[in-house]
């Protein structure tokens, strides 16, 4: 189906916008490291804990099944140490030929041989000879069975009882007689008249129906009023009689409690139909019930009646499997898991009943899933210490690696500021840390090769290719009288200290007007203001960068004299006016700078300082730049070589009162005599050279050590005596430099 | 540019000399501005009375500052500047006007009057004031 094509431009300008994120995300270092190793930690222990829980639930079961059958097999084991004593007893018992014997009141052939085996046969409660005509012989077990001496009204040290119905005179006649421990009578009944007649029993009739064994279902014995079964056996004969031997349900109640696993755990035994044979709690076996007769009587609940979920759902299990045997499987019952199993037994030589084993499954599985729980916790906790750890190792990585990129960062930005420099433990990182040192001093030495703002214009990334452009900047040319002839005389340790002091100076001034230091020239100095970076102040900086300069000199020739070293006097020119600044040079090599007539014009007027011995010489565009804080005498119109037009030229004296600049301001009474100075200008300009001879002889008595004064006196004395007259232009040409 | 007529009510800076140099600075200006208008072709004309101008104009500076004290007149520094500023200002005018033959005279002429109006009214009369307050 296609989608519409807005819909299409919508999905993919947002998966775009989406990978644009992604691509433009940024993670800090011990962020990524952090997520990284919890990230693959998460999904190792997640796939370690899955992978052992399922397998150790496996393993759980396999063990919890094998553990069941094992019990299992107890059990049928344990049964048949119950059966077999009494299922032997009646095949001994019936293969002795006096078994067939009459009693005769107590006396019986097989009477010692009740007795022994009451004895040694705790859970057989009674065994019992029936005859045909009704006769009774029962051997009776009162062990344990407390209830017993008040219904048979038993003296309390009685252990045994032996009863016999005799029919005498045709009416059935039963005495008790009652044995102790030692098997000593100790009391004996009257013969009274017995309403018990064996005959009508079931384990009687079922045997002689069966003309062999059978077995009981439970019923009430009649003298306990309690419940328990009969194996029983048809002997045949001339006079056949009817063996049997019975257990209580007690008994096998009993039985089946002990077998259990704990009190949690459930065996239980049961008829094929579901009807309890045995229960750990005898008393919830029984019930009373109203029989078809209408007489009330006691008998056995169904496993689902006897108020036990597990055994309703044990016996709903056995039924949902047919009835039959069921191997270990899993019930569960009010959210509790158990493990059951039903196996088939022969319980006093009867088949068709089971017994039900019941077991939570925490009793087989407990041990193991306690390991499991320990083993998560101390996964957990292993994984804690990993993080922990992690987040330290990041943070200890990410130390120097943070100090690198403020560092990387610095010096992207020109700020070679030295930094305490680190250290790391990761061999990348320690190179990159002194690489970086290294970097930053040589940017620090190149820096001293580049002025700074040309330096920031190149960081900004302009300017590093060839190429210029036209702009109007001041210009400003240093140089040393007589230097090389200084230099001449001196040791190059010596040359290079000297320079580097002067040059201190010169520099500073320059630099903290913002001034572009643009070369050294031997003892020369050449800078310009307004380029690479534009300033509207650009004259007026640059005069007082030469003020400064100038200042700066005077301190050091004065410390210089002072140790009897000749003085480095410096001459500046300044000229304000259009150049091509930009790069000149080759690829490999260039050069900052500027080009142009100015640039000649602004060293012309640095010369010119030697022929009128004054300091600092600008042309008129610097004057009419800077008179708004600065003061400037008249100095000449010239035009020096190579310029074709003549200059007219004044002498920057100092900065004006009340400008910015006091610390370069013109003494008080240099302004009486420069006011003067112009005026004596004005004189000489308007040929009035008598008057003018005057005011600057008397000005150069004024200041002796002006030289332009004297060089004035001796032009006017020249003109008086030459007498050019109509001619006459102010303007000077200069055919050397 | 009108002529300026001298008002000693207006003018006066309350010194005699320094009044009666103004009333002659004046009066050079007038004729200046006179011969421009009247004049302009007559160039040595021109060239005479612009001399004379600034050569008293100097003569005038030098008394004024002869009068001053260094140490003593406060507005030295500032009075001193405006002279100086004035001078230079003559200067570059003679340069262009006879060098190069370059130069608006009756430029020239309008600035050199109004300077001179408002330094009297302003500058001198502060001086004025000073050298009347001072002991002779």
């Amino acid at each position: 189906m296609h989608r519409p094509p807005a819909e299409e431009a919508t999905s993919h300008a947002f998966l775009g916008k989406w990978r644009q994120g992604l691509a433009a995300a940024r993670v800090s270092f011990s962020t990524f490291i952090l997520l990284a190793v919890l990230g693959s930690s998460l999904v190792m222990v997640s796939i370690v804990v899955w992978r052992t829980q399922a397998g150790s639930d496996d393993a759980g079961e396999e063990i919890a099944v094998r553990m069941l059958s094992l019990a299992g097999d107890h059990i049928s084991l344990e049964t048949d140490y119950f059966s077999l004593p009494i299922v032997q007893l009646r095949e001994n018992l019936s293969a002795m030929p006096q078994a067939t014997s009459k009693h005769n009141g107590f006396e019986h052939p097989m009477r010692n041989t009740f007795l022994e085996a009451l004895q040694d046969i705790p859970h057989l409660y009674s065994l019992y000879l029936a005859f045909p005509d009704g006769g009774f012989y029962q051997g009776i077990s009162l062990r344990n069975r407390p209830g017993l001496y008040q219904e048979l009204k038993a003296p309390p040290e009685a252990m045994y009882g032996i009863r016999h119905i005799s029919i005498i005179k045709g009416v059935p006649m039963q005495a008790w007689r009652f044995y102790d421990e030692r098997k000593n009578v100790i009391r004996e009944t009257e013969l009274v008249k017995s309403t018990y007649d064996p005959r009508t029993r079931d384990w009687y009739k079922g045997a002689v129906a069966a003309s062999g064994d059978f077995r009981t279902e439970p019923y009430v014995f009649t003298s306990l009023k309690n419940m328990g079964l009969t194996m029983s056996r048809y002997i045949p004969g001339q006079e056949p009689v009817v063996l049997a031997l019975g257990v209580t349900l007690k008994s096998l109640s009993d039985f089946v409690a002990d077998q259990r696993m704990g009190k949690a755990s459930l065996v239980q035994i049961f008829t094929s139909s579901g009807k309890l044979v045995a229960y750990p709690d005898a008393t919830k076996l029984l019930r009373k019930e109203v029989n078809a007769e209408g007489k009330e009587g006691l008998v056995t609940v169904h496993g689902k009646d006897v108020g036990d979920p597990l055994a309703a759902a044990m016996l709903k299990s056995f039924e949902s499997g047919g009835g039959k045997a069921l191997p270990a499987h899993e019930i569960s019952v009010n959210g509790a898991r158990y493990l059951t199993q039903i196996m088939p037994i022969r319980l006093l030589g009867a088949d068709r009943e089971f017994v039900g084993l019941a077991v939570p499954t925490t009793e087989f599985i407990g041990p193991l899933e306690r390991a499991q729980r320990e083993g998560l916790i101390l996964v957990g906790l292993l994984s804690l210490a990993v993080i922990t750890a992690t987040i330290f190792a990041a943070r200890t990585f990410a130390r120097p690696l943070k100090h690198l990129t403020s560092e990387a960062a610095r010096l992207s930005e020109l700020d070679m500021a030295a930094t305490p420099s680190m250290t790391s433990h990761i061999a990348e990182i320690d190179t990159l840390c002194c690489a970086m040192s290294v970097m930053r001093a040589n940017f620090q030495v190149f820096g001293r090769y580049l002025p700074r703002s040309l330096m920031r214009n190149l960081h900004g990334g302009h300017l590093a290719h060839l190429g210029g452009q036209r702009r109007e900047i001041t210009l400003l040319f240093t140089d040393v009288e007589d230097f090389t002839v200084m230099s001449e005389k001196l040791d190059p340790m010596e040359l290079m200290q000297m320079m580097s002091e002067y040059f201190q100076g010169v520099t500073e001034a320059i630099l903290t007007s913002d001034g572009t230091l643009d070369k050294f020239i031997g003892d020369a100095v050449m800078a310009f203001w307004n380029a690479p970076n534009p300033n509207d102040k650009h004259i007026e900086l640059a005069c007082v960068a030469a003020l400064r300069l100038q200042k700066a000199t005077d301190e050091l020739n004065a410390r210089r004299e002072s140790q009897g070293l000749p003085p480095m006097r410096t001459r500046v020119g300044i000229h304000t006016g259009e150049a091509v600044v930009g790069n000149i040079g080759t690829d490999e090599r260039m050069d900052y700078t500027a080009l142009g007539a100015a640039v000649n014009l602004a060293s012309r007027l640095e010369a010119l300082n030697k022929y009128y011995g004054t300091r600092i010489l600008v042309s008129k565009r610097v004057r009419d730049g800077a008179s708004g804080s600065f003061m400037f005498r008249s100095s000449d119109v010239v035009a020096p070589k190579g310029v074709a037009e003549a200059q007219v030229t004044f002498e920057l004296v100092g900065a004006k009162p009340k400008s910015d600049y006091p610390d370069v301001a013109v003494p008080s009474k240099m302004l009486g005599f420069c006011s003067r100075w112009e005026r004596a200008m004005t004189l000489y300009r308007t040929k009035e050279w008598a008057r003018a001879l005057d005011e600057f002889t008397a000005l150069a008595d004024l200041l002796p050590e002006d030289q332009l004064a004297k060089r004035y006196v001796r032009r006017v004395q020249r003109l008086l005596e030459g007498g050019q007259e109509d001619g006459w232009k102010a303007a000077v040409h200069f055919t050397e430099k | 540019m009108p002529q300026i007529v001298w008002d000693p009510a207006v003018m006066s800076v309350g010194h005699a000399l320094i009044d009666e140099q103004h009333i002659k600075l004046l009066e050079l200006l007038n004729n200046m501005s006179d011969s421009i208008a009247t004049k302009a072709d007559d160039k040595d004309f021109v060239k005479k009375v612009l001399q004379e101008l600034c050569d008293y104009t100097v003569e005038h500076f030098n008394t004024e500052e002869s009068l001053m004290d260094p140490e003593a007149y406060p507005e030295y520094d500032t009075h001193v500047s405006e002279h100086m500023e004035c001078t230079q200002a003559v200067l570059d005018f003679l340069q262009a006007f006879s060098e190069k033959n370059e130069g608006d005279l009756r430029e020239f002429s309008d600035f050199a009057t109004n300077w001179v109006v408002s330094h009297v009214l302003g500058t001198d009369k502060a001086l004025g004031r000073f050298l009347a307050g001072r002991p002779a």
